[in-house]
C-alpha cells in the first residue's frame, strides 16, 4: 500500500510539472503585478473616457501616454506566446551564472586567438516563435554579449590589434534590433485589438524656424496641458512659428533657388531625351514615355524643336 | 535605465518599470598608477547618470557597488596636415566604479599580450637565423655575396 501511494504521488507531481513547465521567477511575478496595475489603470481610463467629451479631463490623451510603456507587454505571456508552439521548442540554453565582473570579458578560451567563429544573428521569423519571457532573457542575454564585445573592442584599439572577428557586433545589433522590432509588433496588435489605436509614440512633421526646413517633432509628455503652459508654448512657437530673421531669409530664398534650378535642369533633360524618342518612334506609348520621363508633359516634348526630325520649318505652324 | 520615452510619473501610478534597456558599458583598464584594487573604470553611454550605473551593476551584473563617479570627457579635434580638415573624436562619459573594501579586482590580459611579444621575437629569430643562412651560403660564391638565386648560379 505504501508503494502504491508513492507511486501516485510521484505521478501527480510529474502530472503537476507538465502543467507548468515555465518557472516563474520573483522578478517575473512582480512584473506580473505591475501589468495587473497597468491594465486596471487602463480599464479605469477608458470607463472614464466618456468624461473626456464633456471637457473634464482627456481620457484618451491619457491612454496614449499609457502605451508608451510598451514593453508592459513582455509579461503578459499567456495572451501572445501560445503555449502549444512553444511546446516543440527548446528553451533558451543560457549558459552557466557567474553573476561577475568578468562576465565583462570574453571565455578565457579565446583570448589572444586571432579568429573566433560564432553564428549567425537571430532572424525575426525565429524570434516570433518565442515567448515574450523567453525574449525577454535573451535581451538580457544580447546586453552582456554587447558589453563584452565593446570591452574587448576598446582594448583592442588601444594596442593598435585588429579585433578578432568585429562583425560579431553586427550580428548582436541586428538581432537586438529584430527583437525590439518584434515585441514592438506585438505589442501594436495588443493595442490595436484593445484600444483601436498602434501604441505607438506620436511623430509630427513641423517646420522648423532656423533653416525652414521640415523637421520631426515628437511628442511628450507635460504635466499641464498645452492651452495652459505658457512657458511651454513659448518654446514651441520659437523653435516652429516665430517668422524667420533675414539672414535665414536670404539663405532660405538662395536654397529655393537652387532646388528650383536643379528641377528646370531636370525638367530640361527630359523633355529633350522625351523628344528625341519621339522623333524616331512617332507612335510610341505615351504612358510609358510619361513614366519614363515624369518632369515634362508629351504635349511640350511633341512641341519640342527635337522631336521635329529633319523635316523643313516651314512645315509647322508655331 | 533606458533611452526610451517613458509615460510622466504621477503620484500613486504604478511604478516605471524598464524591460529593454539599451544603456551599454565597457570596462577599461585604470590607467592610473595609484588606484586602490577595489576600483573599475568603465566608459558608458553617455545619457547614464550615477545611478543609472550603479543600478546596472547591481540589478543584471550582480556586482555590490559603494560608489560611483562620472566624468564627461569631450573628443580631441585633430587636423588632417595637408588637406587641413578637422576631425574630431567621439565625447565620452567615464564612470569609476568603488567596489566592497574587501573586493580586489585585477584587468586580466585578455590580448595575451605576453604570448604575442613572445610570438613576434620567435618570428624574428627565425627571419635573422634564414638571413644569416642565406648569407653563409652566398659566402663561397666570389663577387656574389647575398645575391639571389634567380640571377645565374
Amino acid at each position: 500500500m505504501l508503494r502504491c501511494s508513492a507511486r501516485k504521488e510521484r505521478r501527480k507531481a510529474a502530472k503537476k510539472k507538465d502543467r507548468n513547465p515555465i518557472k516563474v521567477s520573483d522578478g517575473m511575478l512582480s512584473a506580473c503585478q505591475a501589468l495587473g496595475h497597468l491594465i486596471r489603470h487602463v480599464s479605469n481610463q477608458r470607463h472614464d473616457s466618456a468624461l473626456a467629451k464633456q471637457g473634464r479631463y482627456r481620457g484618451m490623451s491619457q491612454l496614449k501616454k499609457l502605451i508608451r510603456t510598451s514593453y508592459s507587454l513582455l509579461t503578459h505571456r499567456a495572451s501572445f506566446a501560445p503555449t502549444v508552439m512553444t511546446q516543440g521548442i527548446r528553451h533558451l540554453g543560457t549558459t552557466g551564472k557567474r553573476f561577475d565582473l568578468m562576465e565583462f570579458f570574453d571565455d578565457p578560451k579565446t583570448w589572444g586567438k586571432p579568429k573566433v567563429r560564432v553564428g549567425r544573428a537571430w532572424l525575426k521569423d525565429e524570434l516570433r516563435l518565442r515567448s515574450n519571457q523567453d525574449l525577454h532573457q535573451l535581451w538580457y542575454v544580447l546586453l552582456k554579449e554587447r558589453n563584452r564585445l565593446l570591452t574587448l573592442q576598446y582594448a583592442c584599439k588601444k594596442e593598435v590589434i585588429p579585433m578578432p572577428n568585429e562583425e560579431r557586433l553586427d550580428k548582436v545589433d541586428i538581432s537586438m534590433e529584430n527583437l525590439e522590432e518584434v515585441v514592438r509588433e506585438r505589442n501594436r496588435a495588443y493595442w490595436e485589438l484593445e484600444v483601436g489605436e498602434s501604441g505607438e509614440q506620436e511623430r509630427r512633421v513641423l517646420e522648423d524656424s532656423t533653416f525652414a526646413f521640415e523637421s520631426e517633432y515628437i511628442t511628450q509628455e507635460h504635466p499641464v496641458p498645452f492651452e495652459l503652459n505658457e512657458k511651454h508654448r513659448e518654446e514651441y512657437r520659437q523653435r516652429f512659428w516665430s517668422g524667420l530673421d533675414e539672414d535665414t531669409k536670404i539663405f532660405y530664398r538662395r536654397y529655393r533657388e537652387q532646388a528650383h534650378h536643379d528641377m528646370r535642369q531636370k525638367k530640361y533633360k527630359d523633355l529633350q531625351s522625351g523628344a528625341r524618342v519621339l522623333r524616331r518612334f512617332p507612335d510610341v506609348n505615351e504612358e510609358a514615355l510619361q513614366e519614363k520621363y515624369p518632369h515634362a508633359s508629351v504635349e511640350e516634348m511633341r512641341r519640342y524643336k527635337d522631336a521635329l526630325g529633319n523635316k523643313s520649318n516651314t512645315d509647322v505652324n508655331f | 535605465m533606458s533611452t526610451r520615452l517613458y509615460p510622466l510619473y504621477r503620484k500613486g501610478s504604478p511604478q516605471l518599470r524598464v524591460f529593454l534597456p539599451n544603456f551599454w558599458m565597457k570596462m577599461v583598464q585604470l590607467e592610473h598608477q595609484e588606484h586602490l584594487p577595489n576600483q573599475v573604470q568603465f566608459i558608458v553611454s553617455s545619457e547614464m547618470t550615477r545611478l543609472d550605473v550603479k543600478n546596472y551593476l547591481e540589478q543584471i551584473y550582480q556586482v555590490p557597488v559603494m560608489d560611483v563617479r562620472t566624468v564627461n570627457l569631450t573628443g580631441k579635434t585633430h587636423q588632417h596636415r595637408q588637406l587641413g580638415f578637422l576631425h574630431k573624436d567621439d565625447d565620452q562619459k567615464v564612470a569609476f566604479v568603488t567596489l566592497p573594501k574587501d573586493t580586489k579586482f585585477e584587468f586580466p590580459d585578455i590580448l595575451a599580450m605576453g604570448e604575442r611579444d613572445q610570438r613576434e621575437q620567435q618570428t624574428m629569430d627565425e627571419f635573422k637565423d634564414a638571413q644569416k643562412a642565406f648569407k653563409q651560403g652566398t659566402e663561397s660564391k666570389p663577387g656574389r655575396e647575398g645575391l639571389p638565386s634567380f640571377f645565374g648560379y
